[in-house]
């Protein structure tokens, strides 16, 4: 099949078909167009969220019709998602596919459409939420289906693009990340479909259709793209192959069987089936086992090259990542089990945990990937500080954000058990939500600071930060 | 509740598929190696040939 496929695509495979010059740089081209896109995303969705968060102190701050809290909110969250993190990893899935395929790129005019597809869903998406259109309160599919389909048509491009590529790969193997990024889109495109139809939206139906939406866009659609990355990008930047492949192969096919069946922890104690949502839980503790093996060979692959200083900030960033996997995703293990999520489930704490993964493991994912990737493409590296100042603002202002919102979330959910009023609850919060917008202001600081970086590695002047590619065994190995 | 009957079945089927893929995988000898294909990544140009890939070049 895979000779097959290979003689079938139209142009053979060979090692001098793989990246002239010209190719190269159209490649480049494209993961820089994706970059610069999802950097404007990451900029407005955060200054949205940034706004947010200090509506929680201040509730009739910038309230007119508008600003309202409720529109905000999910111009934030669908902005950062569909916007920021889609695109920034679809850039990244491009140029990992091409290299790790030793290929060209199948049509960079498919990318390209691609890209605009996902620009006009976001853009759209945004306004027509901002004028009070949407799909009721259903958590990351609040635009009016229309657009989300939009949204789809630009997943079923990429997808086609990307399998393209594949087929004509030069080597026999399919390399994991591969796996991870393809895995990953045909189940975003089955969920998005899912998601669209219109019938059973409706009740409880909805109830189970939101619950299987919502967790699988999360961790069928982000995680996966963002483990294929970190399979690719982690091994180049240490110039030393992944601990195990072996592991990496288990980790992918459990992760596979046990994600798609656990968004309904996100409905425990409602009326849906008890046995649906013991389903749900058993599948949330078996997500432990790729979870702990994938985050081990990461951090195995790393050994000796994280002790005492950075050696390097790109890996620093896809350490912050693994971390961020690691401790965020089991986490969402722990938050399942019914007696726990009794206390925190509908508190700030979810807030947190949704941070910790969105940003503690998807983005610095992302900003790992593009600091260890984007030099690679286009030749220019940032500059050394400003990549230091965007790693520690990052670091600092998520660390504060997602422990306090732990913290208060927890006060929050014990003064709901105990039956005090809620206004006790929100008064209890009020010093959490003050500590979350610090938290926010520093992650803001070090988006604008990312934005710097972003154009100094693609259009403006080269800064001086190393090569991303670390020296093999250097003396931390001693 | 309905939508069950329509997400569960859906889901099996899917699940199904994910094995059926699996199964293709593995006979097509994509996991016999598990120790060559991950310096995939550290190759820029041109990577490993094995000796039972007949592919024309």
């Amino acid at each position: 099949m895979a000779v097959a496929a290979q003689s079938l695509s139209s142009v053979p495979p060979s090692r001098a078909a793989t990246g002239s010059p010209e190719e190269d740089r159209e490649l480049s081209r494209i993961f820089t167009a994706y970059t610069i896109s999802a950097t404007f995303w990451l900029l407005f969705g955060t200054a949205v969220g940034l706004l947010l968060a200090f509506k929680f102190g201040a509730p009739d701050f910038w309230a007119a019709k508008y600003l309202t809290f409720g529109r905000l909110r999910p111009i934030h969250t669908n902005d950062v998602f569909y916007g920021f993190a889609s695109i920034a990893l679809v850039g990244c899935a491009y140029y990992v596919t091409v290299r790790s395929c030793g290929t060209r790129l199948y049509s960079a005019t498919l990318a390209r459409i691609g890209l605009w597809l996902f620009n006009i869903a976001a853009v759209a998406g945004t306004i027509a939420l901002d004028l009070g259109y949407n799909w009721g309160d259903l958590e990351y599919r609040e635009w009016p289906w229309p657009i989300r389909l939009v949204f789809f048509a630009a997943l079923v491009v990429t997808v086609w693009n990307l399998l393209a590529t594949i087929a004509r790969r030069a080597s026999k193997d399919i390399y994991l990340s591969n796996w991870y990024i393809i895995g990953g889109f045909l189940w975003t495109c089955v969920i998005c479909l899912v998601a669209i139809l219109p019938w059973y939206q409706k009740g409880l139906g909805q109830v189970a259709i939101s619950g299987y939406f919502m967790h699988n866009a999360v961790g069928m659609w982000f995680t996966p793209l963002a483990l294929g990355l970190f399979y690719y990008a982690i091994p180049k930047v240490l110039n030393r192959p992944i601990y195990s492949y072996a592991l990496g192969v288990l980790a992918f096919w459990t992760n596979l069987i046990f994600y798609p069946m656990l968004g309904g922890h996100h409905f425990l104690f409602s009326p849906l089936p008890w046995w649906l949502q013991t389903t749900a839980i058993i599948c949330s503790v078996g997500m432990l086992v790729p979870v702990l093996g994938g985050s081990a060979n990461y951090l195995l692959t790393m050994r000796g090259r994280y002790h005492g200083r950075i050696e390097s900030y790109p890996l620093a960033f896809l350490f912050i990542g693994v971390l961020g996997y690691l401790i965020g995703s089991t986490q969402g293990t722990v938050e399942a089990l019914r007696s726990l999520q009794a206390a925190w489930h509908f508190t700030s704490f979810t807030v947190g945990h949704s941070h910790l993964t969105m940003y503690g493991f998807v983005t610095f994912a992302v900003w790992g990937g593009i600091y260890a990737l984007l030099p690679l493409a286009t030749g220019k590296n940032p500059g050394r500080f400003g990549v230091a100042l965007h790693f520690w603002l990052a670091l600092v202002g998520v660390s504060i954000y997602v422990i306090s919102l732990s913290i208060g979330g927890t006060v929050q959910g014990l003064d709901w058990i105990r039956g005090k009023p809620f206004i006790q609850s929100v008064i209890d919060m009020e010093p959490y939500y003050l500590w979350r917008g610090v938290g926010g202001i520093l992650m803001f600081l070090s988006h604008i600071v990312f934005a710097w970086n972003v154009w100094r590695m693609t259009k403006g002047q080269p800064g001086n930060a190393p090569s991303p590619i670390m020296e093999p065994e250097g003396e931390a190995a001693a | 509740m309905n939508a069950l009957l329509i997400l569960v079945p859906i889901t099996l089927v899917l699940a199904g598929i994910a094995v059926g893929l699996f199964f293709w995988a593995v006979n097509h000898a994509q996991f016999e190696d598990l120790d060559t294909p991950k310096i995939l990544p550290l190759l820029d140009a041109a990577p490993p040939r094995h000796g039972n890939d007949d592919a024309p070049r």
